[in-house]
């Protein structure tokens, strides 16, 4: 195959986006070519580049989203129930056959507002009645002999705690949302919150596991940027280093790189060695350098 | 399900849009819709791809009725001559260092001005893939074509951005 042919499918191959028959030919070309092999960095190189730019929603942004749509859903909601019941009462009275020009205006109006205020008292009652369960699940059902049964359920309700993120309640439900799997946003908030209470070592475990766990990049930023008065711990300077080696969004190693150069100790010039030997982005690629030459380390690992 | 899909449709119709209150819109408008016609779903496909099918035909008629109208630039002019929207959003998040600043800034514009250059298709296609992670045959089939076709645009899209970054590689 003519290097040409080869050059046209590299994009396509960096993507994975080749056949396997296909993928096989541009790796046997690539083994004997060593033109095509530069080009092939270059293609990684642009694929880099064009990384730099990927735009990543805020929380603040997904949790003003979540907001708005969950009052819009209960728009909807309560408006289908609406015409729900009024479809009902229409039938209703149809079958009664009360059709004359009088009962007909007078039965609209009826219905009308039956719908409005049966709907407003229907919302009303979810939301200022916090007792109601919000979900509700049969465990067991046991049928008695008399013809009753016997149902055991589980329910989840909601209820508003208030206090300062330093009560123990509190903080403990605090702790335990920062690692809510399912809300991104609440826990990028949580961190927030969790922030002005870092010096508690419960607290500061929850920040460190966030910043190297957490799948979403905003938590981990939000971590980080929670632990900064810590960038002299040990324990926070392991962490840094692991992240900055493994993580895989660029702006959280430019935020863990700027942490630990400020702060540079000679526990972290080994991980700077090794992070030259694979780092693309070209930010961190600098400073690391430049930390490792203002210390006259080797820029080398052997 | 609006929880585990939700954060993917926001980043698409941010990336695709490059405003943050546009990608608020198309957010609501998504879900609105998959509300009301959650009942006329026909499981002819997976949940996933009837969701990116709204997202991305509601992105597309945006992009389209912006080259029409020619309005809404995804730049704006500042001191320093004109920024990407979202440039200005990522860096008001805190990556004030200069000299990070001066390396990816003129990357970041020329990657911005062959964006807005691709055909709204080519966008669709080389945002799903390059910032999305999606496979060419669930794109095709979130835009109703072939995994071919869409292997087409991106091949265009990635063509473009080539010459545009030639010196950068």
């Amino acid at each position: 195959m003519s290097c040409e042919y080869i050059r046209q499918q590299l994009s396509l191959y960096v993507y994975g986006e080749l056949s396997f028959d296909e993928e096989e030919a541009v790796e046997s070309h690539l083994d004997g070519c060593a033109a095509c092999r530069t080009a092939m960095e270059s293609e990684r190189h642009l694929h880099n580049l064009m990384d730099q730019r990927q735009w990543e929603p805020s929380p603040q942004l997904l949790i003003a989203a979540r907001r708005e749509l969950d009052s819009r859903t209960v728009a909807v909601t309560a408006s289908r129930r609406q015409g729900w019941l009024i479809g009902r009462l229409r039938r209703w009275v149809g079958e009664w056959n009360l059709t004359t020009a009088v009962l007909k205006p007078a039965g609209a109006l009826a219905l009308v507002a039956i719908g409005v205020f049966g709907s407003r008292a229907w919302e009303s009652r979810a939301v200022e009645n916090p007792a109601e369960p919000v979900s509700a699940r049969v465990r067991f059902l046991t049928p008695g002999p008399t013809g009753d049964v016997q149902l055991v359920v589980e329910e989840t309700r909601q209820r508003v705690m208030t206090g300062r993120p330093g009560d123990a309640a509190i903080q403990q439900m605090l702790l335990t949302a920062a690692k809510d799997p399912s809300d991104p946003g609440l826990r990028a908030q949580s961190m927030e919150v969790l922030k002005e209470r870092c010096d508690r070592s419960d607290v500061r475990r929850a920040l460190l596991n966030a910043l190297e766990q957490d799948p979403n990049a905003g938590v981990r930023l939000k971590a980080l940027d929670a632990l900064r008065p810590f960038a002299k711990d040990p324990e926070t300077r392991h962490v840094l280093s692991r992240v900055l080696l493994h993580d895989d969004n660029p702006g959280v190693r430019t935020q863990a790189i700027d942490l630990l150069v400020d702060n540079l100790q000679t526990d972290t010039i080994g991980t700077l060695q090794e992070l030259l030997r694979k780092e693309n982005n070209p930010y961190v690629r600098q400073r690391s350098l430049k930390a490792l030459v203002e210390r006259n380390a080797s820029i080398e690992t052997f | 399900l609006v929880r585990t899909y939700d954060q993917g449709v926001l980043r698409l119709a941010g990336n695709l849009l490059r405003s943050e209150q546009d990608a608020f819109d198309i957010y609501q408008e998504t879900f609105l819709r998959v509300f009301k016609n959650l009942d006329h779903f026909r499981f002819d496909c997976s949940f996933k791809t009837w969701l990116y099918r709204i997202v991305t035909n509601l992105c597309l008629d945006h992009l389209r009725k912006r080259k029409v109208r020619k309005e809404e630039p995804t730049q704006v002019a500042t001191p320093e001559g004109d920024v990407d929207r979202m440039a200005i959003v990522v860096e008001e998040r805190g990556y004030s260092d200069p000299q990070r600043h001066l390396i990816s800034q003129q990357v970041r514009h020329r990657v911005d001005a062959v964006l807005s250059d691709l055909t709204p298709r080519e966008r669709l296609v080389f945002e799903m893939r390059h910032y999305q992670g999606m496979r060419l045959k669930a794109i095709g089939e979130v835009l109703g074509t072939t995994e071919e076709a869409a292997k087409n645009c991106l091949f265009r899209a990635t063509q473009k951005m080539r010459v545009a970054l030639g010196d950068f590689v």
